[in-house]
């Protein structure tokens, strides 16, 4: 065929198809009843504001979605970090998991654990502050302990130096939060169990008593009494010591 | 006779929820905490605790945890605290039932549980 007849031929037919068709919005030519018409080998003919945004599946197909970059995040292990204390020490922890026990006792020691399995570490300060920061910063205040000391075998009588002591908790009480005491008293070991226990308990009630005449303000003031059981000065039992008479308040 | 508190909220920035016996309450400064409670955080929050034995947990943003136990007796220091972490992190310093009995202190994630000999730690709970 002549390359004349050719292009006549084309331009009678995209003539017939202006005359059929309807542009549709989907950037198709369509035919009276909706469908896109279709050239020769089948592809729907585009009008010329088509784009690939409006683009049909049935005419062509729509463009894959992107690939993730990064793979699917393997689900989040359990992380645990052991911590020094403010003196430098640092303690242990035994973590169990179904693939076995492990025992932390290192400073900034650090251990995942996955279904998968343990993967363990060692961190940096400035590590654990980057990821934990802002939970470190949540932490209570630290409880803080605050010593009276009594008379042999009194429960009543408080050493001269008890009312310096008041005076300090109540500075400590300007700022904290919600605070509360834990009044115990502890014996030195002379005597029984059961005398110390309850002499512990008096001295603890005393001192108690002695605050909330002092008008130290808190939310709650819980007494408790320790016996000999945790002196703090150990010795044979049966020895008067001094330092171990005292009461322990704890403001936390 | 109610139960005896475990602890008490000492810090709060955002919000935190303590859910008791199926109620929501909000959680602040000086509320009391029982065993069995349950303590969200919501985004940009984090919530501080002391219990009775002294034991300081305090809870990052979007943290779920449950007390599931605790009890402390003065006296003895004998004790059991057991802690669950659903989401989030704690940072947590043992009190003295951990020192009295270490192995009366755990903290529980879906896959690991920590026992407690002392004393400064974070945990932070994995997906299940």
């Amino acid at each position: 065929m002549p390359v004349i007849l050719k292009y006549i031929l084309r331009a009678v037919g995209i003539c017939t198809l202006m005359s059929l068709g309807l542009a549709h919005a989907d950037g198709y030519w369509t035919s009276t009843n909706g469908e896109p018409i279709r050239s020769g080998n089948g592809a729907c003919v585009r009008a010329s504001y088509w784009s690939q945004t409006p683009a049909v599946p049935r005419c062509d197909p729509l463009p894959e979605p992107a690939r993730p970059l990064v793979e699917p995040a393997l689900p989040k292990p359990a992380r645990i970090v052991l911590l020094p204390d403010p003196s430098g020490k640092t303690g242990a922890v035994i973590v169990r998991t179904p693939s076995g026990e492990q025992l932390l006792n290192e400073a900034y020691a650090g251990l995942q654990a996955s279904t998968d399995g343990i993967t363990r570490s060692i961190e940096s300060a400035a590590n654990v502050t980057a990821r934990y920061g802002d939970l470190l910063a949540a932490a209570s205040p630290r409880p803080v302990t605050f010593v009276v000391r009594f008379e042999t075998g009194s429960a009543t009588k408080l050493t001269v130096e008890s009312a310096a002591v008041v005076e300090r908790l109540n500075d400590a009480l300007i700022n904290w939060p919600a605070p509360q005491l834990m009044i115990v008293g502890h014996t030195d070991r002379v005597g029984t169990d059961e005398a110390n226990d309850a002499l512990s308990l008096k001295r603890a009630q005393t001192v108690a008593k002695f605050l909330i005449e002092r008008g130290v303000a808190t939310t709650r003031i819980e007494s408790g009494g320790r016996g000999k059981r945790e002196p703090l000065v150990p010795t044979a039992d049966g020895v008067a010591e001094a330092a171990n008479r005292r009461v322990e308040i704890t403001l936390r | 006779m109610a139960a005896e508190a475990a602890g008490m909220v000492k810090t709060l920035k955002g919000s935190a929820e303590i859910e008791r016996d199926g109620k929501r309450l909000p959680a602040s400064v000086g509320t009391e905490v029982f065993p069995k409670d349950r303590i969200s955080t919501g985004s940009n929050s984090s919530v501080g605790l002391t219990l009775r034995d002294n034991t300081q947990i305090s809870a990052g943003a979007n943290a779920q945890l449950e007390l599931s136990k605790f009890s402390f007796n003065a006296t003895s220091h004998a004790g059991e605290l057991d802690t669950s972490i659903k989401r989030g992190a704690l940072s947590v310093i043992s009190g003295k039932i951990a020192k009295a009995n270490p192995d009366a202190v755990r903290f529980n994630t879906g896959t690991v549980t920590l026992g407690v000999r002392g004393t400064e730690f974070i945990i932070e709970a994995g997906d299940e």
